[in-house]
């Protein structure tokens, strides 16, 4: 293999890495920054390591309650409308597909993680669920979490991705030393 | 001889040469007996002494085992050092450093391996070391944008960009990184639409073709003179999946509660299952087509169709779930379990195929001089007898007699196989001796 070859190679996983941090920047640039609120959820299996395990309102759906278009499977994929309400941003709608936003809305992609055993509620995961911390400093924040306290601001972006950009406690952000 | 029968021998011997089918004294020798080459003179310190070749091999496998082990645990090293200080570092920092060691990896290892060739040995390992980077940049960048632990699609990311590594630097290890990476993320990915436990069988259903896949491909292997070494990497994976998946049948638990959801509703997942069904059924047919010509096929072609006929009867036993279930009421709630004479029935199909599979995995390994497929064999057919002693035989004895007589049987069966094993063993050099060659 000669040099040329070498680096022809190369160009493939420095464009696979190069093209997933792009997108990821993108969401975090461009996208609109948007208020969560986190809700407690069971601390016996949530520290796992340096991240923290985030669960939120908009976590479980109540489709009594918001409007969708047909039955969810587990596994499939979810789109929510969210608006702001007062503070945090709650969500509108749900669907299989990407909904059209009003001016005041942006939405969410994610997966459902549970779609019967639970009544009309859907458990959905949005792929922000993990916060890293620095090594020990994963329970206190995990007790201000568990006692409601904790909110994030997410970055979300017109494809409906979105990024866990920060995370406040008391609407502080968390810094660490 | 014509000019163009010249020709053709020498590139005919040249492959047989590289396919490890002779060796270079042979070589020589076929060669000189047509005036192509000079006599060679009788296997001596000087070329090709069996002895000597034999030690030259095991001093090369120990530098690669060192040096693999080496560049193992300097990668552990620097991922530990950059995830323990992780929050130390400045972001545009923190992907300097993983692009910068992912690619000097790369750099140095070629350069060891391809342009100046010195220490080729030690080049194999950095470019596995620095694919592993690969993954380490790709979860480390992940991580400072928050991204959920345990997101299939970075394990996917992985696999893509070292993909082509395995075949473009000539090194089985990446070639196995790459099928690992793949197998995780299958598993990442199925179990993460529907949970472990409902889609468990559906994953060792995946794998069970993927397995028969990954053997045909490396059959296919065998007519590229260039990766013709990667027959054996990928046909024991592919039969590691085949009695891995068939192990995992032979268990009652898993069905007798699961069995019946094993129909998907993700579209990638069909997708899978109809790509690795096709692919599993031209390996077949292409082991067929070699059925008549080569004794050797002949064991590989029955296992492969066997592992593949289960399959498409476990497939079929879907479309009649509810004639096979029960719904049980237990602690107030009911649920639907597989009928107990079927899973009873299933039970003893399932362990009898993973006894007849692994015996078929011995006798490949036999006929075609590859030992790693007759210790997969021997360690599934073990394996086996160690589940059906625990899950029958336990429950009809008094617990201390059922131990004592576990252990006189380990024990026994322990000394009857190894010695088995040596015997295969000789038994597999004198056959490729007297046989003279090792086709697929």
């Amino acid at each position: 293999m000669d040099r040329k070859q070498f680096l022809l190679l190369m160009l493939i996983p420095m464009v696979v890495i190069l093209a997933f941090l792009g997108v990821k920047l993108f969401t975090v640039s461009m996208g609109e920054e948007i208020l969560l609120k986190t809700a407690p959820v069971d601390p016996r299996d949530l520290f796992r390591g340096d991240y923290v395990w985030l669960s939120y309102e908009i976590s479980m759906i109540d489709l009594d309650n918001v409007p969708y278009d047909r039955d969810f499977a587990t596994g499939d994929t979810i789109y929510a409308a969210l608006s702001k309400k007062e503070k945090f941003w709650t969500v509108d709608s749900v669907s299989h597909s990407r909904p059209r936003l009003a001016e005041n809305q942006v939405c969410m992609r994610g997966i459902v993680t549970a779609s019967h055993q639970i009544g009309s509620r859907v458990g959905v995961e949005w792929g922000i669920e993990s916060y890293f911390v620095p090594e020990g400093e994963g329970r206190e924040i995990e007790r201000e979490r568990n006692a409601g306290n904790t909110s994030v601001i997410v970055s979300v972006d017109s494809t409906c991705s979105s990024v866990l950009k920060e995370l406040l406690i008391d609407d502080e952000p968390v810094v660490f030393e | 001889m014509e000019k163009d029968d010249n020709t053709w021998l020498s590139a005919e011997v040249d492959k047989w040469e590289k396919q490890g089918i002779i060796d270079e004294y042979q070589a020589r020798k076929i060669l000189s007996m047509y005036g192509l080459a000079e006599v060679p003179s009788e296997p001596g310190p000087d070329l090709g002494e069996p002895e000597a070749v034999i030690k030259e091999e095991g001093a090369s496998r120990i530098i690669t085992i060192v040096s693999m082990l080496g560049a193992i645990l300097v990668g552990i090293g620097v991922i530990l050092f950059v995830a323990s200080n992780w929050s130390r570092i400045p972001h545009f920092l923190k992907l300097v450093l993983l692009f910068g060691t992912t690619f000097v990896t790369y750099f140095i290892g070629w350069k060891f391996k391809f342009e100046t060739q010195s220490h080729p040995r030690v080049g194999e390992a950095l470019l596995f070391l620095a694919s592993v980077f690969v993954g380490a940049t790709i979860f480390l960048t992940a991580q400072i944008f928050n991204v959920n632990t345990g997101a299939h699609w970075l394990v996917l990311l992985w696999f893509v960009a070292i993909s082509p590594m395995g075949y473009a630097f000539n090194s089985k290890y990446i070639l196995g990184l790459d099928i690992f990476t793949f197998a995780l993320w299958m598993i990442l990915y199925v179990t993460g639409t529907r949970g472990l436990a409902l889609s468990n069988f559906e994953v060792f259903m995946l794998y069970l073709l993927f397995g028969i896949s990954l053997y045909g491909l490396g059959q296919l292997h065998i007519t590229l003179d260039k990766y013709s070494h990667f027959r054996i990497p990928y046909q024991t994976v592919g039969l590691f999946f085949i009695l891995a998946s068939y192990f995992f049948f032979s268990l009652e638990s898993p069905y007798e509660r699961y069995f019946m959801e094993i129909t998907t509703t993700s579209v990638t997942i069909k997708l899978l299952f109809i790509v690795f069904a096709v692919t599993s059924l031209v390996s077949i047919i292409g082991s067929a087509t070699k059925y008549e010509k080569y004794r050797t096929v002949r064991h590989e072609f029955f296992a492969l169709l066997l592992a593949f006929v289960g399959w498409i009867g476990i497939w079929l036993l879907t479309f009649f779930s509810e004639s096979l279930t029960v719904t049980r009421i237990q602690y107030g709630y009911s649920y639907t379990t597989l009928d107990p004479g079927v899973a009873t029935i299933l039970f003893v199909v399932f362990n009898l195929m993973l006894f007849v599979l692994s015996i078929g995995s011995i006798l490949i390994g036999y006929y075609k001089a590859v030992v790693p497929f007759v210790n997969l064999g021997m360690f599934f057919f073990v394996v086996g007898v160690l589940h059906l002693y625990f899950t029958t035989l336990y429950e009809l004895l008094p617990k201390s007699l059922a131990f004592i007589a576990g252990g006189v049987i380990l024990i026994g069966c322990g000394l009857y196989l190894e010695k088995k094993r040596r015997e295969l063993i000789k038994g597999m050099e004198a056959y490729q001796h007297k046989e003279g060659y090792r086709h697929g």
